[in-house]
């Protein structure tokens, strides 16, 4: 494809993009616009969402709230990566150990975690240890399939041959299982910043002090204030967006980088 | 990036010589046979080995629990014993409490799936047929997959009340755009030389749909239903959780309020037990379309 091609496809991806952008806001405000004679839906046209947005964002107390999400959430990301490679590493690396890992890492991989919050919060009490406990427990085998998937495709064969040509543990590691391993590590790395959010969230609506979650369901159950929840919400949508958006943009990079296809996320 | 290449080069070359090597032999002593049959049975005892180490470690983990409890927290509320969790689980199923919880969240989590199944099929295929919509739609997809949907769960409560109809929608919400990436997914992973063999050997439209294109796409949608399914669970359990007036979220969550540790034990067992099966089914259905596919 010439460079001229590459700009016009380009261009029509763009353009479908602005005219679907302009269409779903047409139809959103034409729905509040339709049942605009309920109070509590004149909070949901696109200006009134924005606002709300804006006037959660400019309360004093959302900041702390904030950065004890933020605290929590970082935390789980770093312990949730550390735990799910090393276990996607060690357990896809043989064959007994894969075969008895293989059901467990799957199961859990689509099994809701939520149902084991309440073990969370009976053993570990209320507090940070509770909340990122259970965003890592969520999150490690989203990050462990990818990489233990990732290990036990690994050929075999390179590694053998990496060994004939004199090359150590290390350099084996570092020149032959990481690059083929990055698209799989990548990918694993992007679910774990996913779901460790949903985790203390989901944690913080249980039972918390603090953080979005817990600031969300106070404005449900104790204010009732609309205007408050739905800039919450909207918040609490564009945030692990944000991230993903990030981490994706640095993930291509690495890859481009290194010249290794993506994963798929849906393999 | 040279070493790999290098690796990559060399490998090709000594397959092709062992092929090459192996073919001679074979043909010559019939050797593949024994070859087999020893592939046959390292297989068989790598899997039994595996099979003894599973077990192995499901009676570890029941005699840690055990003697944890038994020896060392006799008297702690949050370790019940074994019986205690088992007298829980069938006084739970005896009076309903556990089949009442895990049907009314199951039943939601049904029209959830089948909702957002109705709503991405044909969204999904429109996409999926069309390259310029599915280059602009695919990078707004996997970004929607990320979008932890239950907090618009408060909003859908003050908007239509306590009670199913917020947690219908949630279910709905949560499964329709995972479900229309792999719906977008299946579309376009039909082979396009499968459709054009069928239009060669003169099928009709319809014949083509539904023996070539529909068998084609139903690995990847069945993938789809698998993973929709537990995300549209997580999200009606969490909506249950925050509030609700039944269900699963709100059974564990009324319990562990009135510190009724041997019933929670005894729900999560008994659901974890119940969605294992109903994931592990899907998976199996998948492995099987996926081995029936196969070209």
């Amino acid at each position: 494809m010439s460079r001229a091609d590459g700009i016009r496809v380009r261009f029509r991806i763009w353009t479908i993009r602005v005219y679907l952008g302009l269409a779903a806001l047409a139809l959103w405000s034409a729905i509040t616009g339709f049942f605009r004679g309920g109070s509590l839906v004149s909070h949901l046209t696109p200006w009134a969402v924005a606002r709300s947005a804006l006037q959660v964002i400019m309360a004093p107390s959302f900041v702390v709230d904030l950065l004890a999400t933020l605290g929590e959430w970082g935390i789980a990301i770093l312990v949730s990566l550390v735990l799910g490679i090393t276990a996607g590493l060690l357990l896809g690396s043989n064959r007994v150990s894969s075969g008895v890992a293989e059901p467990l890492v799957y199961s859990m991989y689509g099994f809701p975690k939520t149902l084991l919050l309440p073990f969370f919060l009976m053993f570990l009490g209320a507090g940070l240890v509770e909340k990122s406990g259970f965003a890592v427990f969520s999150a490690m085998f989203w990050v462990a399939g990818p990489v233990f998937s990732g290990m036990r495709s690994l050929d075999r064969q390179h590694l053998q041959m990496a060994t004939s040509f004199g090359h150590r543990l290390l350099s084996r590691w570092t020149k032959v299982v990481i690059p083929e391993l990055m698209p799989s590590l990548l990918l694993g790395a992007r679910f774990g910043i996913i779901i460790s959010l949903v985790g203390v969230l989901n944690a913080e609506l249980f039972v918390s002090q603090r953080g979005l979650g817990f600031l969300l369901l106070e404005s449900l159950t104790q204010q009732a204030n609309m205007s408050e929840v739905v800039g919450l919400s909207v918040i609490l949508t564009l945030l692990p967006l944000l991230a993903y958006g990030l981490f994706g943009l640095l993930s291509r990079v690495i890859l481009a980088r290194s010249g290794i296809a993506e994963a798929d996320l849906m393999s | 990036m040279q070493l790999r290449a290098a690796l990559t080069e060399l490998l090709f070359l000594m397959k092709t010589e062992t092929r090459r090597t192996s073919n001679v032999i074979t043909s010559v002593t019939g050797a593949t046979k024994i070859h087999a049959e020893r592939a046959s049975r390292w297989m068989n005892s790598t899997q039994l080995r595996v099979a003894v180490v599973q077990l192995g470690l499901l009676l570890f983990a029941c005699l840690t629990y055990i003697i944890v409890q038994g020896v060392f927290l006799t008297n702690n509320p949050l370790l019940p014993s074994p019986s205690a969790i088992l007298q829980a689980i069938i006084r739970g199923l005896d009076s309903g409490l556990f089949l009442r919880a895990l049907s009314s969240t199951g039943w939601i989590v049904l029209v959830g799936t089948a909702g957002s199944l109705v709503l991405a099929l044909p969204i999904g295929f429109v996409i999926g047929r069309n390259s310029s919509f599915y280059d602009a739609t695919k990078p707004i997809l996997l970004a929607l997959f990320a979008v932890p949907y239950f907090v618009i769960y408060p909003v859908l409560v003050l908007l239509l009340g306590i009670g199913d109809a917020p947690l219908y929608v949630l279910a709905i919400v949560s499964g329709v755009f995972p479900m229309l990436l792999y719906v977008v997914t299946a579309v376009r992973q039909i082979p396009v030389a499968w459709v054009n063999l069928a239009s060669t050997y003169g099928y009709p439209r319809r014949a083509t749909i539904f023996k070539v294109q529909v068998p084609a796409a139903l690995p990847m949608f069945l993938a789809g239903l698998r993973v929709t399914t537990g995300l549209v669970i997580v999200g009606v359990v969490i909506g249950e959780f925050i509030l609700s007036q039944r269900g699963l979220g709100y059974t564990l969550q009324y319990e562990s309020q009135l510190f009724a540790y041997p019933v929670v034990y005894g729900l999560v067992l008994t659901s974890w037990i119940v969605v294992l099966f109903l994931v592990l089914s899907l998976q199996l259905w998948e492995e099987h379309v996926r081995a029936w596919n196969r070209p």
